[in-house]
Parts: structure tokens; C-alpha cells; sequence
């Protein structure tokens, strides 16, 4: 072991046999989980869309239908997106112009009124 | 018996002949207090320094003293024997010792005492109790860097909702305040009983990052992932940062524990760092979660000069494929499928893995947007409130500035630098077996790091500098988040095989 500061020091024995096991088993482990992920989400479009699909195939016998038949292009949804967005936006164009104190009409009541207050001068 | 009966007699006579001279020569020693300030006090359990504190002894008129030490109050009975002051303790265990008066010093064994008045004594304490004795250029060296912390984030924009808390906690845990072992002011972070440590329960028994790994859940668009799942293998690909940073621990002298929490920093994913070194170095989370933190704020600049070494500039001209837009059903079963495949391969990471598919769930099911929102808003900016500022303090200079702390620091920027080669490496071995316009930009491989999404920024940067037409942010985040997965499942795998 060559000592560099304090306790610390290199010693390469310390990471043979289980360390590099650890480090190579966990690693692989890793990359089988979304080796895993991976496989199973390539499977999913295919068995969601199998219907649909075998339906469309019965209709164009001839032609050939893919996955992409089904799906929109990312910068085609960006695109509708935007359209949507701008359309949505401007809806609110449209509203009154009042835009700071609104009139507030009340119903009379004879709990709020000014007749029966304190500070009318009863008549004489 | 006569002999023994006169020796009584004599010291009986002797005493008393004394006492009577001490009203004169020693009637200062019930004036004011005795002052001694002596070293070797410990600062703390966790630590080896010793400091040097105050003690004071108070001769009261009825023959009884108190002496007052750092932790504790003795009180017992004094009383003057040929020229010998002998001190003796009402706590039985304690002996009774012997104090001489020399040239108005009280020396009792190595100690010496000075007198002062009631009122200078009340100030030395008061003095004694502030921060300026106290504090250490260690302390100084710290608040510096949280300062640092505070200005990279204010400055540059780096990570600022993570490096303004930890920056202002680590200010809070460098104030210097009295310590001494077995003495608590339940003030710091390592006293018990105090707030902040109570905070830090959240950190030491690992609360937090499952409800930060809730929070990101509820906000990660899965979306780019599911269209095109073979970049997820990049994200796999990046973890060898984790796995060869373990063996460098190793190499370095670390034990395998420590050593897998130190690794898990080239996951460059704070919230399962300190999950981990929760778990397998309690000792280590504090350089730990600062050094993943830090890093991952370093991210825009730790990367670039490596994506530019690591691929030529036809490679990074490389425009992909626009993702397929993913239906509603792919992306409710995503979260489903996703914990039900990696937990059952790496169930440590549950906690992690199970919060993180929960709140994407949360999200994806549309149904529970009341939910998803407070998982995504409130709920995590609590946590990081809290996180932040409790791992920021837990750099209390005297724990943290220790040569392991460096290499904590050296072997983390080493394992961000490994994750992203691999990440990139990788990348490119793919374009080897890929053909046409299904190859892919060898940049995106470095945002398999995780750090979401920074990294993806950053190969969004590099990627505009290359051809500024050309958009690889959503291809980024597919690795990008898959990183996530990969660090939380080797998390898992580590504190399977070392805890």
C-alpha cells in the first residue's frame, strides 16, 4: 500500500476479486433492467396498435402498413400544437372594456339601508 | 494511642491556628471568582481536536466553593490547612484536592486560577459563548465556499434552486458556536435535540429522496423514452461512472461500503446519493451529497471539452429522427410496466424507483392532476427546502474538512467525467450497428449521466453550436431520464451486495 495523506493510500489487491465482481455484476445488472425496458416498450406499439393494424391491412391489401402509419410526426404535432396554442390564446380577445372597477348593483335590503341609520336627524 | 491521640491534637491546633491567620491572608478568596483556562477539551465526539475552555471556582463566606467546568457544576466544602487549600467534593466519587495560593494565583495540580471580579468572569462567558473564539479558518474556509455556492448560482444560473440552499446551509452550519463533548447547546446539526437535526432526520434515515424522486416522477415527460426506447441503453451505458468509481474507492483505501456510496455520485443524482450513503456511510453523506450536488451543477462545465474530445464534428452534425408522438395507453403502462420490471430485478431501490413510477403515474393517468401538481410543486420544493439547507449545514467545518472529504471530491468529479465518456462512447458503438437515418447523435449519450435535465441542456448547447438548426433536447431527455432509472436500479444493486 503507498500511503498519500492520512489513512488514504492505494492498494490494488483491495479492488480484485469482489470489488471487480460487484462492480461488473452490478453494472450488467444495470444494463439488463433497461436492456429489459428497452425490449418491452419496443413490443408495446406493436401489440396496442395489432388490431387497428390488422384491420387497415385487411382494407390495403396491398400496401404496406408500418407503425409510422399510426403516429404523427413530432414536428406535425408541434406544429397542430402551435396552431392550437395561438387559436386558444387569442380566444380571450374578445371581452368587455371594463377593465378596472366593475359596477356592483345590490338589492336593497333594510339591514344596509341609509334610511333607518343613526345618523339621520329624526324630523320635526 | 497517645502518639496518635497528640498527632490529632496538633493538626486539630494547627488547623485552627491557620484558619484563624486565613481571615487575613486569605480574605481575597471569597472576593470575586477564579478564572482558569486550560486545553484538552474535545469538540465533539466525532472529532479528535481538542480546544482550550474556562473554568471558575467561587469561595463562598460558609466555607463552601462551587466549581464550574464546561459540563458540569461541582459544588463541595473548603477548608484551610497548614497554608493548603483542600477542596472536598460533595460528589463522593470525586477526591478531594489541594489548592496553594502563589503570588495571587490559585494553583490546584496543573491548573492555575486568577482572580476577577463577579462582573469580568460574567464577560469572559458571555465572550466564551460567541462565535469569534470559536471559530477555526475552517469555519471561515466553509462559509467562503457557501458564499461561492450562492454567487454561481445568482451569477451563472447554476442549479440555483439546489446551490442557494445548500450555499445559505452551509453558512448556517459554519457559525461557530460553543462545543465541547458531552456539553449540548442543542445548537448544530450533530447536537441532538436541536432543530436542524431534527431536520437532518429527513437525510440521515433517507426521507427525502424518495419524495424527491416523487416530485421528479410527477414532472419527467416519459414521452421521448417511449418512442424511442433503444437510447434508454444509454442511460445504462453512463452508470459505468458509478460502478468504476467504486473500484477506485477501493483502490484508494475505502471500505466497500463507503466505497458504494462514494461511487453512486457518478450516478450525478443527488437525492439517490444521499439514499445511498444514508444507507451504507451515514459518516459520508455530508462530502457526499455536496460533492454530487456541486458536480451536477458543474455539469455545463464539467462536459463540453469531453463531448468535443470524444466525437468528431461529422458525428455531432448527426440530425435524428423526430420522435413518434406516444399514445395515452403507452404512457399510463410505462410507470406500470417500468416498476413491476426494474424492482423486481433491484428491489432496494423500491423506495426510489416506486415514488419516481408513482408520481409519473400521478401524471400520465390524468386523473389525479390535483395530485401530480402538488407532487411536482409544493411537495418538492418543500423537500429541496428542507434537503438543501440540511445537507448545506452538515459541512460543520470541524466533521467535513478532512483529507477523506477531498477525495470524496476528487473521485466525483472523476466519476462525472467516467459517466460521461461512457455515456458518449457508447453512443458512438451503437452508431456502428445502426443504419441510415436511425443513427444517432453521439452527444445525447452524455446526458445518460442523469442530472435532469442540465445535461440535457448542455447536449442541447453543443449540439446548436455544431449546427444551430439542429434541436437534440427531446432525443437528450430520453437517456436523460432513463439515467434516472439506471443510477436508482444500481443504488438498489450496491446496497443489495454491501450493506
Amino acid at each position: 500500500m503507498i500511503s498519500i495523506i492520512g489513512d488514504i493510500g492505494i492498494n490494488f489487491s483491495a479492488a480484485s476479486g469482489s470489488g471487480v465482481t460487484v462492480a461488473l455484476v452490478g453494472w450488467l445488472i444495470v444494463f439488463t433492467a433497461l436492456l429489459l425496458l428497452v425490449v418491452v416498450f419496443t413490443q408495446v406499439p406493436k401489440l396496442i396498435y395489432y388490431n387497428s393494424r390488422k384491420q387497415l391491412k385487411q382494407k390495403t391489401k396491398q400496401a404496406t402498413v408500418t407503425n409510422d402509419d399510426f403516429h404523427i410526426a413530432g414536428d406535425v404535432s408541434a406544429a397542430i400544437s402551435t396552431a392550437l396554442y395561438l387559436f386558444f390564446d387569442e380566444m380571450h380577445d374578445e371581452e368587455s372594456n371594463v377593465i378596472t372597477i366593475k359596477h356592483v348593483r345590490k338589492d336593497y335590503s333594510p339591514w344596509s339601508s341609509k334610511i333607518y341609520g343613526l345618523r339621520v336627524w329624526p324630523r320635526k | 494511642m497517645k502518639r496518635l491521640s497528640l498527632i490529632i491534637f496538633i493538626i486539630v491546633l494547627f488547623g485552627n491556628s491557620s484558619f484563624a491567620n486565613s481571615n487575613d491572608d486569605y480574605s481575597n478568596l471569597t472576593k470575586g471568582k477564579w478564572l482558569n483556562k486550560s486545553d484538552g477539551y474535545k469538540l465533539n465526539a466525532k472529532s479528535d481536536k481538542t480546544v482550550e475552555r474556562f473554568k471558575t471556582i467561587t469561595f463562598n463566606v460558609d466555607q463552601t466553593f462551587v466549581l464550574d467546568s464546561v459540563k458540569f457544576k461541582y459544588t463541595g466544602e473548603w477548608n484551610i490547612i497548614c497554608n493548603n487549600i483542600y477542596l472536598e467534593f460533595n460528589n463522593l466519587d470525586l477526591k478531594t484536592k489541594i489548592a496553594v495560593l502563589e503570588n495571587d494565583e490559585l494553583i490546584i495540580g496543573k491548573d492555575s486560577y486568577k482572580s476577577y471580579s463577579g462582573a469580568f468572569a460574567g464577560l469572559v462567558n458571555f465572550y466564551e459563548f460567541t462565535g469569534v473564539p470559536n471559530a477555526t479558518p475552517g469555519h471561515l474556509i466553509m462559509v467562503f465556499i457557501g458564499i461561492f455556492f450562492i454567487f454561481l448560482a445568482i451569477k451563472y444560473n447554476y442549479e440555483p434552486l439546489l446551490l442557494i440552499p445548500i450555499g445559505f446551509g452551509i453558512i448556517i452550519g459554519n457559525i461557530p458556536f460553543f462545543q465541547a463533548e458531552g456539553f449540548n447547546l442543542q445548537l448544530g446539526i450533530y447536537e441532538e435535540g436541536s432543530v436542524m437535526s431534527y431536520l437532518y432526520f429527513g437525510v440521515r434515515q433517507g426521507i427525502y429522496p424518495p419524495l424527491i424522486f416523487l416530485g421528479i416522477g410527477a414532472m419527467t415527460d416519459f414521452s421521448s423514452l417511449i418512442s424511442n426506447p433503444k437510447l434508454m441503453i444509454l442511460g445504462a451505458a453512463a452508470q459505468i461512472g458509478i460502478f468504476l468509481t467504486f473500484l477506485g474507492a477501493l483502490v484508494l483505501g475505502f471500505g466497500p461500503a463507503e466505497a458504494g456510496a462514494i461511487g453512486i455520485i457518478g450516478g450525478a443524482d443527488g437525492p439517490t446519493a444521499i439514499f445511498l450513503s444514508s444507507k451504507l456511510a451515514p459518516h459520508l453523506i455530508g462530502p457526499i451529497a455536496i460533492a454530487a450536488y456541486s458536480y451536477m451543477a458543474l455539469v455545463p462545465i464539467i462536459q463540453p471539452p469531453f463531448m468535443k474530445l470524444l466525437t468528431t464534428k461529422k458525428e455531432r452534425l448527426i440530425r435524428m429522427k423526430p420522435p413518434r408522438s406516444v399514445s395515452k395507453l403507452e404512457k399510463i403502462m410505462f410507470p406500470i410496466v417500468g416498476l413491476l420490471l426494474t424492482a423486481y430485478i433491484s428491489p432496494s431501490a423500491l423506495p426510489l424507483l416506486g415514488m419516481l413510477f408513482f408520481g409519473n403515474l400521478l401524471k400520465e393517468s390524468t386523473v389525479t392532476k390535483r395530485l401530480a401538481d402538488t407532487a411536482r410543486t409544493s411537495l418538492i420544493d418543500i423537500v429541496t427546502i428542507l434537503l438543501g439547507i440540511t445537507v448545506g449545514a452538515s459541512t460543520q467545518a470541524d466533521v467535513f474538512l478532512t483529507s477523506q472529504s477531498m477525495w470524496i471530491f476528487g473521485l466525483g468529479a472523476l466519476s462525472f467525467i467516467i459517466a460521461t465518456c461512457g455515456g458518449l462512447l457508447f453512443a458512438k458503438l451503437m452508431n456502428v450497428f445502426l443504419i441510415g437515418d436511425n443513427k444517432i447523435n453521439p452527444l445525447i449519450g452524455a446526458a445518460g449521466v442523469s442530472a435532469v435535465p442540465d445535461s440535457a441542456r448542455v447536449v442541447q448547447h453543443e449540439g446548436l453550436k455544431a449546427d444551430p438548426t439542429n434541436h437534440l433536447l427531446m432525443h437528450a431527455m430520453a437517456p436523460n431520464v432513463s439515467g434516472v432509472i439506471g443510477s436508482a436500479v444500481a443504488a438498489g444493486i450496491l446496497l443489495s451486495f454491501l450493506m
